[in-house]
């Protein structure tokens, strides 16, 4: 088991520095490559859109309709240095949240090879992943809202605003207040074990 | 700590090393002497008895409570 974790996690670390000089690659070549780029944004309409042409061949059905209230924005969009920055930046905290927390598990690993899991220093490094868990909803949501924000501020569909998808991932902060509460778990072991250590 | 071990005392009296000490008792050397040196969070009354009965004395040769001023 030990090997396994340790075989994953060393991928897991050099596989994101990999991915990371590749989607930085990517990025310098699509923005200076282009004068536009092309964005996809999930909208929502106000109102149904009846799609006509529907047709049926089962002799129960009549009268069908197609009623659209959801579907995908695509447009082209010029190429801004907000849009570069934004970019470089989503890219920037996503794997720095990524990358510590891969580091942290590393450095957590190693303790435990050594068989000296319960290290105040280990009850940090859980304490500081649970927090890069935690800090991953709020990124992704202010992502996705400047993300669909011209979607909503910029865009009419037979004089209605679109509408746009902006969902809060609770259960990902909730997985990280679990390991938050781990990590208390975990310093107060640290401390039971440091006075066992100290009982003669 | 209020708790003051005088552990080393009792050595001089009895003329004994902490080394000898620690084989009689079965207590390493490194715990006597984190207890010898009043670093000890806690002693077990197993140890507590062992010593006592190496260095035929009480606990309380042993163990002493200083107020804090």
């Amino acid at each position: 088991m030990a090997s396994v974790l340790k075989f994953i996690l060393g991928a897991a670390w050099y596989l994101q520095w990999v991915l990371l000089v590749f989607v930085v690659c990517v990025l310098v070549v699509a923005f200076a490559a282009r004068d536009t780029v092309e964005n996809d944004a999930p909208v929502n309409l106000l109102y149904h859109q009846e799609i006509p042409g529907l047709e049926t061949t089962h002799p129960d059905f009549s009268d069908p309709v197609l009623r659209l209230k959801e579907g995908v924005l695509h447009y082209k969009a010029r190429v801004e240095w907000k849009m570069v920055l934004m970019a470089f930046a989503h890219i920037g905290f996503q794997f720095f949240i990524t990358l510590s927390i891969t580091y942290l598990l590393r450095k957590i690993f190693r303790t435990l090879t050594h068989e000296v899991p319960f290290l105040p220093q280990n009850a940090l490094r859980i304490l500081k992943i649970g927090i890069l868990i935690m800090l991953l909803p709020p990124l992704h949501f202010f992502e996705n809202a400047y993300h669909y924000w011209p979607a909503y501020t910029h865009f009419t569909l037979a004089g209605e605003k679109l509408g746009t998808h902006l969902e809060f991932d609770f259960q990902t902060l909730l997985l990280g207040l679990v390991v938050l509460i781990i990590a208390e778990v975990f310093r107060i072991g640290t401390q039971l074990q440091q006075e066992n250590e100290l009982t003669v | 700590m209020p708790i003051l071990v005088n552990l080393d005392l009792m050595l001089v009296k009895r003329k004994m090393s902490l080394t000898e000490l620690s084989g009689r008792v079965g207590v390493t050397l490194s715990n006597l002497s984190i207890l010898k040196q009043g670093k000890a969070k806690a002693i077990r009354f197993s140890t507590l008895e062992a010593i006592c009965r190496e260095l035929d004395c009480q606990p309380g040769d042993l163990l002493e409570f200083e107020t804090e001023a």
